[in-house]
């Protein structure tokens, strides 16, 4: 059987059979298909194409629009467009898509909680992304929409006494106002999951590199790597600052904002999750819902990591945060970090 | 309340019993309060003043508005719910009469014609659109439901970017515009009772049926059978009656507990009515036809 004579359909047929190997060494196409990272992807920017193969000069087939969650089958390594460091693609129903527009989500739907401490409880969507309402009523207006693993502090449970609906009453410290969130959507972080990783090495042993060329965030205990990944730095204009830092300032979730400074691009980014911040001037390490493109610099000085790495680095790194903490600021404390 | 229910001293079945209510008892719910046992479903219960506390699963939350009596009523008649917390179908317009059922607080009833009844007050006269048969009850208890209320949600969306999912295993109805979710509640689905198992079927469907009230009514009332007078807002998704529907004879939602239908919250159930297709208009009893937003029922 020649290759011009199979049709997609057949092609995800025999995919998913033993032929699998063969077919592939005939297209040219005999990579390892990987698990993916998630079940799920939202893609990122409206019209993210779907290609027949994981190459930039491949056929596009279909768009995605902003928000559209999509099962990821695998994932492959192919061509990159802006980013040499980036060659991952994953493989979705028809096709490939270019990783760096794709959220890695998972939709978990979360059963109510019902008692929060009186300080305010941290939680993360566990869904694609919610929506954010202005009134604990499903009739009510929606505001902006909360992305997965975003975090948020939980002011109040409101339960509505007709819809017999649960919601999350989120407050935002920069808006100063507060949102709606249905119950179902968000994930309460229990405070096992905010225990100090490897308390047993000394602060002065920790030490976290940072080597923008190559976009590589290194954790080192003692002599020991523990952490290497590849992150998104400043972008030209906003680099991230080179010397040596500390970790001194933390929270778990900041609204990120520069909205009145006219010299750089405007950005506004509620429910970062996971922020340690080792200058004065706002640049942290943390995690990123807005792009999947790690290894070239793209950020406005921040060091934008997966927001499950920037959780191990916010846990990893000292001072480390209660529960009842959202954010401290410990001035000659914290975790040495070097930017070179 | 929807049956004979103790009232607590505290949110926990396990403390001390206050007060038995019976059913259709009234009482005064001041605040809600969170229930002492995690593993429960719902840990909703209703504080009553300082009386004490009763689950929110056998209690509707009821409002009493009194309803200016309509003098207009066309031959065809018009939807109404009923304002009150409950009102009886009488077979005359005289609080003398026999009374047939309860017509329970939101519950949607046809109202045919109005008279007045033998205590001087204005009556409705009400059609049962089961039996055919038409009862009467007092106007100030019922509401003439007006256009607006049940004019179309979204209806820029095109129906087939419109889709609900069912999920079974969480409990969840969510409606999707597009890939967009736009309405997420609790249900109840259907259960394995007693009388046999009415798991809700997996599959994809369409609200091909839909009528805004219906008196819903199977097998025998004194064996786990069923006689629901007026149940509102129902979209039929299949021809052997699963549909969704709000709710007046309880309010537990989060655990499967239906005979196959998925019961809603009754503000829920008009939402998702107004937000589906075919739309209904007012003062049309139903539409039924090949056309209606999609259903996916999953685990």
């Amino acid at each position: 059987m020649s290759i011009s004579q199979l049709s997609r359909r057949d092609f995800l047929k025999v995919t998913a059979s033993g032929a699998l190997g063969l077919i592939l060494s005939e297209l040219g196409l005999d990579r390892a298909l990987a698990a993916p990272p998630t079940s799920q992807g939202l893609a990122l920017w409206s019209g993210v194409p779907i290609y027949d193969a994981p190459f930039a000069t491949a056929n596009k087939i279909e768009l995605l629009g902003k928000d559209k969650v999509v099962n990821l089958l695998g994932e492959a390594q192919g061509d990159y467009f802006d980013n040499p460091f980036n060659t991952t693609w994953y493989q979705v129903e028809g096709g490939y898509t270019y990783s760096g527009v794709i959220l890695p989500v998972e939709t978990k739907y979360q059963k109510p909680m019902y008692e929060i401490p009186a300080e305010g409880q941290l939680a993360e969507v566990s869904v694609p992304y919610s929506l954010a309402y202005l009134a604990p009523y499903f009739y009510a207006k929606t505001s902006h929409r909360i992305y997965y693993e975003t975090t948020h502090w939980v002011k109040k449970v409101v339960i509505t006494r007709e819809e017999k609906g649960v919601w999350y009453e989120i407050y935002d410290r920069v808006e100063k106002k507060s949102y709606y969130i249905p119950s179902y959507n968000m994930r309460f972080i229990p405070n096992d999951e905010l225990t100090q990783i490897s308390p047993e090495v000394p602060n002065a042993d920790k030490f976290l590199h940072v080597d923008i060329p190559t976009q590589m965030v290194t954790a080192f205990e003692g002599q020991k790597m523990v952490l290497s990944v590849r992150c998104a730095s400043g972008q030209r204009g906003t680099d991230t600052p080179k010397g040596e830092w500390f970790t001194y300032h933390k929270g778990p979730s900041i609204h990120m904002t520069n909205q009145g400074d006219e010299v750089a691009h405007i950005y506004n980014l509620p429910g970062v999750p996971w922020c340690s911040f080792f200058t004065g001037a706002g640049h942290a390490f943390h995690g990123t819902y807005w792009h999947n493109d790690f290894g070239r610099p793209r950020s406005n000085g921040c060091v934008n990591l997966p927001s499950s790495i920037s959780k191990w680095v916010y846990r990893w790194t000292s001072p480390t945060l209660t529960a009842a903490q959202d954010y401290v600021n410990l001035p000659g404390e914290g975790t040495r970090v070097l930017v070179e | 309340m929807t049956r004979t229910l103790w009232m607590h001293a505290e949110p926990s079945s396990e403390s001390t019993k206050v007060r038995l209510c019976q059913r259709d008892t009234l009482v005064n719910i001041t605040n809600t309060a969170v229930g002492v046992d995690e593993t429960a479903p719902n840990r909703i219960w209703y504080q009553c003043g300082n009386e004490g506390y009763i689950y929110s699963g056998s209690i509707q939350p009821v409002r009493t508005n009194l309803s200016t009596p309509r003098m207009d009523i066309p031959r065809e008649g018009l939807l109404a719910e009923i304002s009150v917390p409950y009102t009886d179908a009488h077979e005359a317009p005289d609080p003398a009469s026999d009374v047939v059922y309860r017509m329970y607080y939101e519950t949607t009833h046809w109202v045919m014609s109005v008279t007045s009844g033998a205590d001087g007050q204005v009556w409705y006269q009400v059609l049962d659109d089961k039996w055919d048969k038409l009862y009467y009850a007092p106007a100030a208890h019922i509401r003439i439901i007006t256009a607006e209320e049940v004019s179309p949600i979204s209806p820029d969306v095109p129906g087939k970017d419109k889709k609900i999912v069912v999920k079974l295993d969480a409990q969840l109805t969510i409606a999707y515009e597009g890939d967009h979710p736009v309405f997420i509640v609790p249900v109840a689905t259907g259960a394995k009772l007693r009388s046999g198992t009415y798991t809700t079927p997996q599959g994809d469907f369409i609200t091909f049926y839909k009528r805004p009230a219906r008196h819903m009514a199977a097998g025998d009332v004194a064996a786990s059978g069923f006689d629901l007078p007026g149940v509102p807002w129902v979209q039929y998704i299949t021809k052997g009656g699963i549909s969704f529907h709000g709710t007046f004879w309880h309010n537990e939602f989060g655990r499967p507990r239906s005979h196959g239908c998925i019961n809603l919250s009754t503000s829920a159930a008009k939402w998702l009515y107004r937000w589906t297709s075919p739309d209904v208009p007012l003062n049309k009893i139903f539409s039924y036809g090949y056309v209606g937003t999609k259903v996916e029922i999953t685990n």
